[in-house]
């Protein structure tokens, strides 16, 4: 089962999320509820992908 | 820095430059590189870098004197190496290929080149290589000159003796066009002048008169050399060159050579109206800049090959070239994980940050910016270097320069900036004369980071000083503005030594005792008007109170911000001295101490490699550590290094300290610092403030002490986790997970975002579970996210 959003009680979607860091933008598909638009980031993802991305882009 | 600022100190690094042996060699052979490739058995490798400095290396390595001995360091540790038998090892097996491959395309100068010598020959080869037409005249009857009177077929082996013949001859191949049996005197040379674009002498030391004659030289009295320009090897003659045992005091092979390939250089740039000199300012220059250092190095004596006909076997010459000490700088690479962490060595780094940062900024060197900000900026460096280079120095100025061009992520120092923010918020700044006094002789200022690890003996402190000092002791809680300094924040640093200042004025200017090295030395430096004294000065002055404690066998490690203030670091020996009956000596201690891992905000930037520096600093002694510095003691304990503060020798409850005890993480360290003051406040000076008003507001988490420890590393703190629980209940923004049924909420205060996993526990308050953080930012869909904080 995967998260829901515990105001619309509804189960999240991947949807195009958009990133902002260090003058850049860019965008990933992320689980967001589909009527608020809330966003989940799990602690994998975090910890994982955003942690090089950010590494990479602080360093250019 | 400027750009040319940071290109001095490049050269000033010594890493790059020649070890002995290549200084004292006239050809300036590579011999460290070709007695590591023999060591490991790479003879191709070894002829390669051999056939770059010589172009007849065969000759060489059967006749070579070897200047190289003399320098050799090795020879303090046995004997110098033996690198012409390891040199001629090289050519018993089957050579690589030469490196006449690629030819420039040809010149339409001709150049005469007179004499067939190894110097003659090597001229000769290396212009004929260079695309220019070169006549070779020789004398005799056959090429080589000397060597052949140090070689002969029943010195050496059938192998070498054909390889030196084949090599002799490789002038013709190469392209020179040779006329044997010609003899060109003095005046010919002159004539020659009129039909060559230029002139190379090599006559050996067969034709004194006409070289004089042909170098311009009339009394017979002085000597050639006197007029020739020994770096350029030109003589008067405009575009008359002359080299080799010609101008030298003695043949020496390896000289011939490298005479001839100067002035194929010099007769190269002559031809392209180049200047001769520009950039050889070093080829005169014989000695190495690199330090001398045996330690640890055992005598290790060489081997005569087993057979001189036949020279070293290629296992004979790996042993011996095994000897080779390698020898290299490095002095700080060895001394600073930091340094070895990047893998390269300071001139390297600085051309990085001068490149990364003011040639190209944007461009490439990634590492540079990560590396610029893991700095301890302790300064080891500068005291181990045999020129002073201070890296720190140069990436603190490199922080600042990224800060004002805004290439510094702000997130990278974040967490210790807000830290600074807090202690020089209302919570915990303070500035007081003492309790019934309205003047100050003294104040003390314990720093930022002390109170938050030993409030009570901070507090048993300044009691102590208020009782033994005359003429009032003030009490000033501040952060002096380090952490900022460390970040490259200028303005922030003043900003904090501004409201050092004003409190000091308040206080009517009195003298500042530090408990903080890191203070003191800002101080000092930044704000010289002030007078500081350290608390361990004052404390070894006044006295310590009488304690009865078994004595201590304890290892002094002195922080890095007191490297150069030696009084400081006395009175902190004499108070262990009174205290604990002694102390050991770390190897690296007093103005070579190491730091901790914490000093320029290493261990928020880089905490992997923080770790490794404490791992490393930790292992040097047996004993427990006794330091003087907060947040080394927090550090070292973490890393299992039972360790005191001096603080805890002289004020600590006899059975309150322990060397074990971990010191607070970040958000106990924001708590415990704002309770001191309260505590102070009310039972010295008798004022209670809004203790229940901040408790009440105080949101009640449950947190496992495993959690605990992983939040303070991932620098999250209780207050992170309160906002963004505040806002998900407020907001009713929150996710759910069904699996558990813990709730997960996402916000970001300022600008870092937070997410919180926690449940309900009703009036208990929540229960986090787990956190985490991300510096990108999500621009999410409703404009409803938008409250109370950006998510």
């Amino acid at each position: 089962m995967s998260t829901w959003c515990a105001r619309c009680q509804v189960e999240l979607q991947e949807r195009e999320v958009e990133f902002h860091y260090l003058e850049n933008t860019f965008t990933a598909s992320l689980p967001t509820c589909p009527c608020c638009g809330q966003v989940y980031v799990s602690e994998e993802l975090a910890e994982g992908r955003v942690r090089e991305v950010e590494e990479m882009l602080e360093d250019k | 820095m400027d750009q040319a600022e940071l290109r001095a100190l490049e050269e000033r690094c010594v890493q790059d430059s020649p070890p002995p042996c290549t200084a004292a060699c006239p050809a300036r052979v590579d011999a460290r590189g070709v007695l590591a490739a023999v060591a490991a058995h790479r003879f191709r490798d070894a002829q390669t870098l051999l056939r770059k400095a010589l172009p007849f290396p065969r000759a060489v390595a059967l006749t070579c004197d070897e200047p190289c001995r003399a320098a050799c360091v090795r020879r303090q540790r046995g004997d110098a190496l033996r690198l012409r038998d390891v040199e001629r090892a090289c050519w018993v097996e089957d050579a690589a290929p030469s490196r006449a491959g690629r030819r420039p395309p040809p010149k339409p100068q001709k150049v005469a080149v007179v004499g067939g010598g190894l110097c003659g020959l090597s001229a000769a080869t290396e212009l004929a290589r260079k695309g220019y037409r070169v006549t070779l005249f020789e004398r005799g009857a056959r090429l080589g000159g000397r060597v052949r009177k140090h070689v002969s077929p029943e010195s050496v082996t059938v192998a070498e003796w054909e390889g030196l013949e084949r090599e002799l001859a490789s002038v013709i191949p190469a392209g020179v066009t040779v006329h044997l049996e010609t003899s060109v005197a003095g005046a010919g040379v002159r004539d020659m002048r009129e039909s060559y674009a230029a002139v190379v002498l090599a006559p050996g030391q067969s034709d004194p008169e006409g070289t004089r004659a042909a170098v311009g030289v009339g009394a017979a009295a002085e000597a050639p050399a006197a007029v020739v320009d020994l770096a350029t090897l030109a003589t008067p003659c405009e575009g008359v060159f002359v080299g080799g045992s010609a101008i030298r005091a003695a043949w020496s092979s390896v000289r011939s050579v490298a005479d001839g390939c100067r002035m194929a250089i010099s007769v190269e740039r002559f031809l392209q109206r180049a200047s001769l000199s520009a950039g050889r300012e070093d080829l005169l220059v014989q000695h190495s800049r690199l330090p001398l250092d045996l330690e640890g190095i055992d005598p290790l004596a060489a081997a005569a090959p087993v057979d001189s006909r036949t020279g070293y076997s290629a296992v004979e010459a790996a042993r011996e070239a095994a000897r080779c000490l390698q020898c290299q700088c490095l002095q700080c690479v060895k001394a600073c994980t930091f340094l070895r962490h990047y893998g390269s060595y300071p001139g390297k780094y600085v051309r990085q940050i001068n490149n990364s940062l003011i040639l190209a900024p944007g461009m490439g060197y990634r590492a540079s910016k990560s590396m610029i900000n893991s700095c301890a900026l302790c300064g080891l460096c500068a005291e181990v270097c045999p020129t002073s280079i201070d890296v720190g120095e140069v990436c603190l100025d490199a922080r600042r320069t990224m800060v004002a061009k805004g290439y510094m992520p702000p997130a990278v120092h974040h967490f210790a900036l807000c830290d600074m923010e807090a202690a020089n918020g209302p919570a915990f700044a303070l500035a007081r004369h003492q309790p019934g006094r309205d003047a100050s002789s003294w104040a003390f200022l314990p720093g930022c980071q002390l109170p938050a690890s030993h409030p009570s003996e901070v507090r048993a402190a300044y009691e102590h000083l208020a009782d033994s000092l005359e003429g009032g002791v003030g009490f000033l809680l501040a952060c002096c503005g380090a952490p900022a300094q460390w970040a490259g924040r200028e303005d922030g640093a003043a900003q904090a030594l501004a409201q050092v200042r004003a409190a000091w004025e308040d206080l009517g200017k009195p003298r500042l005792i530090t408990a903080c090295s890191s203070c003191q030395r800002l101080l000092t430096e930044r704000l010289e008007d002030i007078p500081t004294v350290s608390l361990w000065e004052v404390l070894h002055e006044v006295g310590i109170p009488e304690r009865s404690r078994p004595p201590l066998r304890l290892a002094l490690h002195d922080p890095c911000a007191a490297r150069h203030t030696p009084a400081v670091q006395a009175a902190a020996r004499r108070l262990l001295e009174l205290t604990a009956g002694g102390h050991v000596e770390l190897a690296r201690s007093g103005v070579t101490t190491e730091c901790c891992g914490y000093g320029g905000l290493q261990a928020v930037v880089n905490p992997e490699l923080s770790r490794e520096v404490v791992a490393r600093r930790v292992a040097q002694d047996e004993h427990d550590y006794v330091v003087y510095c907060a947040m080394c003691r927090d550090l070292f304990v973490r890393a299992g290094k039972p360790t005191w503060h001096l603080i805890e020798l002289i004020f600590g409850a006899p059975d309150g300290a322990s060397p074990t005890r971990l010191g607070p993480r970040l958000t106990e360290r924001q708590r415990t610092r704002a309770a001191f003051k309260r505590e102070m406040l009310a039972v010295l000076w008798g004022e209670t403030g809004d203790r229940r008003d901040q408790e009440e507001t105080e949101m009640r988490l449950l947190l496992t002490e495993e959690l605990r420890d992983k939040l303070a590393e991932r620098l999250i703190s209780e207050d992170d986790l309160a906002a963004v629980i505040e806002r998900a209940e407020r907001t009713g923004e929150r996710l759910i997970d069904p699996e558990s049924g813990h709730l997960i909420a996402h916000a970001r205060p300022r600008i870092i975002t937070y997410w919180v996993e926690y449940s309900l526990a009703g009036e208990e308050g929540f229960v986090v579970h787990n956190a985490y953080s991300h510096r990108l930012q999500i621009r999410e869909g409703e404009p409803s996210a938008a409250e109370g904080g950006e998510p």
